[in-house]
């Protein structure tokens, strides 16, 4: 236990070294540190949002939107099926999970079956992981009621599918604002997690994020004249227009192509009027064309956030997946539409659950505040242990000081994020770092009481207590790891500090301390021991 | 030449007084519990939703009162503030709003409207026109506030020539902002740098500054209780099984007891208090139980080594005489601890305070129900002394390995 081998020496001497290396750049001020070589460490530590500053978003994806019209495609498809295969039908609607019609004709019932097997029957999740099974399950009775139901399974990667694609659009908006470093998470079943420092007003980041901007086109229903208070025929829904809200629609429910295939949206000028061109993609273009040309001379609404922007009558087949939106805008209205086009659409609303905005002058308050407690904390210790043990106590506090540069640099390293608890866990950690070395210092009272020379007695105090040392961290350690997966921001970061801390003050403890002390032997041979 | 703050050879008779000390944590229990239950805990928006918003007054000390009657107009349900360090700083806390997501985001409108001079909540949003200024419509709001008392506040903030008007008929105010972004911005630059304007005009016109604006909805609210009480449970989990495996049963059990005690005595001490307990007084509570562990552990440890090198000595000798002999320890420890955290105290701002505080009372009784409440009970256990017996590794008497 007094003896050391050279290569630990060495070892122990190479840890100090890189964790000073790695603790330095956070002397360096926030301006120069771009002036640090990139070989040489150069990380500073990362703070959390309640010490820079910044704003903390916990958003909900509305999968219920999402799963209605999830059901409503299906719907969709069964009705134009059936139609397709000149079947009859009454009675269809929506119900729990899928929809449910009936036959008029239940010498129809095979048929139906069939077509629809072929048809909705054949659509599979699509999921990644073992092809995905069956999106519906058809099931009929024999008096022509059937119900084609959505499988669990397919609900479920429909709408893992739209909480990957609200992160990917949040992403993108968030990212047309530059110079602000997000972290965008998805979080639990059906929720994203959005945190952007130095953002200290979280209105106009909801202010980007709030249009959903969901656009689809739809063929307009003709057979009524659309008036207030009408009962809309089925498959149709009364919409309003963008700008006029006296300006109603009839328009079918079905929609020809989805804003999921827009690749490209941009503001022009045509004829003098500013107009919002957009492209397609391959899926898009087919579709786009295939309903264009069935429908010349008819009108065809584009529909954004369930308003009408434009009902355009369709002059001739646009087959080439480009297309012009004309609906009474100025520059300025083209602008927004295409920068919320091209950022692609949020599949279902987004509903803030949480919001937490830190003031910057509050973070750097908070940091001043922590490092001067961290500061005070550390020299009261020192001045204690030095008191208490003389010698050793300075040999401890040698070690107490090599801990608090390892975990500097530790958390430099790992850019474990740091946050105002995190200050406290390693104040924590100051106070309780020196308790492995109270626990050895102890001992070695107790065995020179015992009347061991002083070799021995350092020797068997520091074997015996390692056990007593190992067993008392685990046991904190095990509370710390909890903090860890059940926390949440600001106390995770504490419980990475003190997990952080407890291993560094034990390496310290049992390896710094106790190198000083044999170094110490080595040279003095003292006859009796100073403590 | 150091000090010993514990003579060498103390022998304070802990458990021989264990009735004494069992009563006194007996009573303290109860006290406790009644407390948490009957007076309650004081719940942070952590737990059971809603708005809280820390401002500081421009004008320097804040008025509480007025501020309190102000905001008591709105009638948005229970109110509370408090001065928070400073004497211009304010905790605004407001119970959650009925109603969705949305109307907690009014609410915080409306209340930032009581300390702006023009009231803008109830207006519509400015809208966002490329090539065209914003404007921001509201009324003035507090008295003695007049056309040129804004004017004045916005001319400082350099954002071109900001005009302001009001109509005589409908008292409605008009600040009109330049457009702040020039053609080569892109749309999104263009609206992010005209809402920043937007901000600063908002900022400007506000008497009081925001340190903090949180809102918990209902439902994170629920799960971070239930992810709180999960990490409390398995952590207690988690030390059971480690304190069962390095040491026997008995052991564990009177650890659990003593850490049972150690955390329902931080939550009467939050209850009495009326200390908020939120989230990071979870985390309070679970350092409290890892320091605490920690301590009984290093006793617990000592017992199991005198078990082996005392066969014949009576159990509540012999763990007595564990116990004084790692008083000078436990004490040291204690201290050190106590110094750390109350600099934590003092000097590391009120946000964390009523934490730090917690940490302070954990390290005390922490300290007290390893000595006094855990070794004690493992009297009542019957210890089984055979189960250590097996040659401790490192036998007496050996020479060092040097």
């Amino acid at each position: 236990m007094v003896h050391f081998p050279r290569w630990q020496i060495v070892l122990i001497i190479l840890a100090c070294v890189l964790g000073l290396g790695f603790a330095a750049p956070n002397l360096v001020s926030e301006k120069n540190i771009g002036s640090i070589p990139t070989w040489l460490p150069h990380k500073q530590i990362n703070l959390g949002l309640d010490l820079q500053g910044g704003s903390h978003l916990l958003l909900k994806v509305d999968v219920n939107t999402v799963f209605r019209e999830h059901v409503a495609s299906v719907a969709d498809s069964v009705r134009r099926e059936l139609r397709g295969a000149r079947i009859r039908f009454a009675g269809l609607r929506v119900e729990g999970k899928g929809v449910r019609f009936r036959v008029r004709n239940i010498a129809d019932i095979d048929k139906a079956r069939e077509t629809l097997r072929n048809g909705v029957g054949s659509v599979t999740t699509g999921s990644l992981l073992g092809g995905g099974g069956r999106e519906v399950t058809i099931d009929s009775s024999s008096d022509g009621v059937f119900r084609v139901t959505l499988t669990d399974d397919a609900i479920r990667a429909r709408q893992s599918q739209a909480i990957e694609q609200s992160i990917e659009v949040v992403r993108r908006r968030v990212d047309e604002l530059g110079t602000l470093e997000p972290i965008i998470q998805r979080q639990g079943e059906d929720r994203i997690l959005l945190q952007v420092p130095g953002l200290e007003d979280p209105e106009r980041l909801k202010r980007i994020l709030g249009k959903t901007a969901k656009m689809t086109f739809h063929l307009v229903d003709q057979s009524e004249v659309p008036r207030k208070g009408m009962r809309p025929p089925p498959g149709t829904m009364l919409l309003a227009g963008d700008q006029d809200e006296n300006q109603l629609y009839l328009i079918s429910k079905r929609i020809e192509v989805g804003g999921e295939d827009l690749v490209d949206a941009q503001p022009t000028l045509q004829d003098g009027q500013a107009v919002v061109s957009f492209r397609f993609n391959s899926r898009g273009a087919r579709r786009f064309g295939n309903t264009t040309r069935r429908n010349v001379g008819k009108p065809f609404a584009i529909v954004l956030d369930g308003k009408v922007i434009s009902a355009p009558v369709i002059r001739e087949p646009i087959l080439g997946g480009a297309g012009i939106i004309s609906g009474g805008f100025n520059t300025k209205t083209a602008g927004d539409l295409a920068l919320l086009l091209r950022a692609g659409a949020l599949p279902a609303p987004l509903e803030p659950l949480e919001e937490r905005t830190v003031g910057a002058s509050l973070g750097t308050d908070s940091i001043v505040q922590g490092e001067r407690a961290s500061v005070i904390g550390l020299v009261l210790v020192i001045v204690f242990m030095g008191v208490a043990y003389g010698r050793f106590g300075i040999m401890a506090n040698v070690a107490l000081t090599a801990n608090m540069i390892l975990l500097v640099g530790a958390l430099s390293l790992l850019q474990a994020t740091l946050t105002l608890p995190g200050i406290a866990g390693i104040v924590l950690t100051i106070g309780m770092a020196v308790d492995a070395n109270v626990l050895v210092f102890e001992r070695i009272r107790e065995e020179v009481r015992s009347g061991r020379t002083p070799i021995s007695a350092i020797d068997a105090g520091y074997r015996r207590a390692i056990t007593t040392i190992v067993d008392s961290n685990l046991t904190t350690f095990i509370a710390a790891l909890m903090l860890f997966f059940f926390g949440s921001g600001p106390i995770k970061g504490f419980a990475v500090t003190l997990s952080i801390g407890l291993a560094t003050s034990m390496f310290s403890a049992i390896m710094i301390t106790r190198l000083v002390v044999s170094i110490w032997l080595r040279r003095k041979r003292p006859s009796e021991l100073p403590i | 030449m150091a000090l010993k703050l514990v003579p060498d050879n103390i022998n304070l008779a802990f458990v021989k007084r264990r009735k004494i000390f069992f009563a006194i944590s007996a009573v303290l229990f109860v006290a406790a519990v009644a407390s948490t239950f009957l007076q309650g805990l004081n719940f942070g928006i952590d737990f059971k939703g809603g708005i809280l918003i820390e401002a500081r007054n421009k004008a320097g000390p804040a008025d509480i009162a007025t501020m309190r009657t102000q905001l008591n107009t709105l009638g948005l349900g229970e109110v509370s503030l408090q001065t928070f360090g400073e004497l211009s700083d304010v905790l605004i806390r407001v119970e959650k709003q009925p109603g969705g997501e949305k109307a907690q985001a009014q609410a915080i409108r409306l209340i930032k409207d009581v300390y702006s001079l023009l009231a803008t909540a109830n207006a519509a949003e400015p809208k966002f026109s490329r090539g065209r200024p914003m404007v921001l419509k509201g009324k003035l709001n507090r008295p003695g506030t007049t056309i040129a008392t804004i004017e004045e506040r916005l001319a400082k903030l350099s954002l071109g020539r900001v005009a302001v008007s009001r109509d005589a008929a409908s008292g409605t105010v008009e600040i009109v902002i330049p457009p702040q972004y020039t053609d080569s911005d892109t749309e999104t630059a263009a609206i992010d740098k005209q809402n920043q304007a937007l901000t600063r005009v908002r900022d400007a016109l506000s008497v009081v500054t925001y340190r903090r604006t949180e809102f918990v909805g209902p439902q994170v609210g629920g799960e971070l209780i239930m992810s709180g009480i999960w990490a409390v449970v398995l952590a207690l989990f988690g030390i059971l099984i480690y304190v069962w495996f390095r040491f026997e049963w008995q052991f564990s059990v009177a650890a659990i007891v003593a850490l049972t005690h150690d955390i329902l005595l931080t939550l009467g001490f939050f209850a009495e208090l009326e200390l908020e307990f939120n989230l990071a007084t979870v985390a309070a509570v679970l350092t409290i139980a890892g320091y605490s562990i920690n301590d009984t552990v290093v006793v617990f440890d000592r017992v199991r080594e005198n078990l082996r090198k005392y066969k014949k000595m009576p159990l509540p000798e012999l763990m007595n005489k564990s116990i004084n002999e790692t008083l000078s320890r436990t004490v040291l420890t204690s201290i050190t601890t106590l110094l750390a955290v109350l600099a934590l105290v003092i000097l590391g701002g009120q946000v964390i305070r009523d934490f730090s505080l917690a940490l302070v009372w954990g390290v005390i009784i922490g300290t007290y129900s390893s000595i006094c409440l855990a070794v004690p009970i493992l009297l009542y256990f019957n210890i089984r002394r055979d189960t250590f017996a097996e040659a401790p590794p490192e036998a007496e008497g050996k020479a060092p390995a040097e």
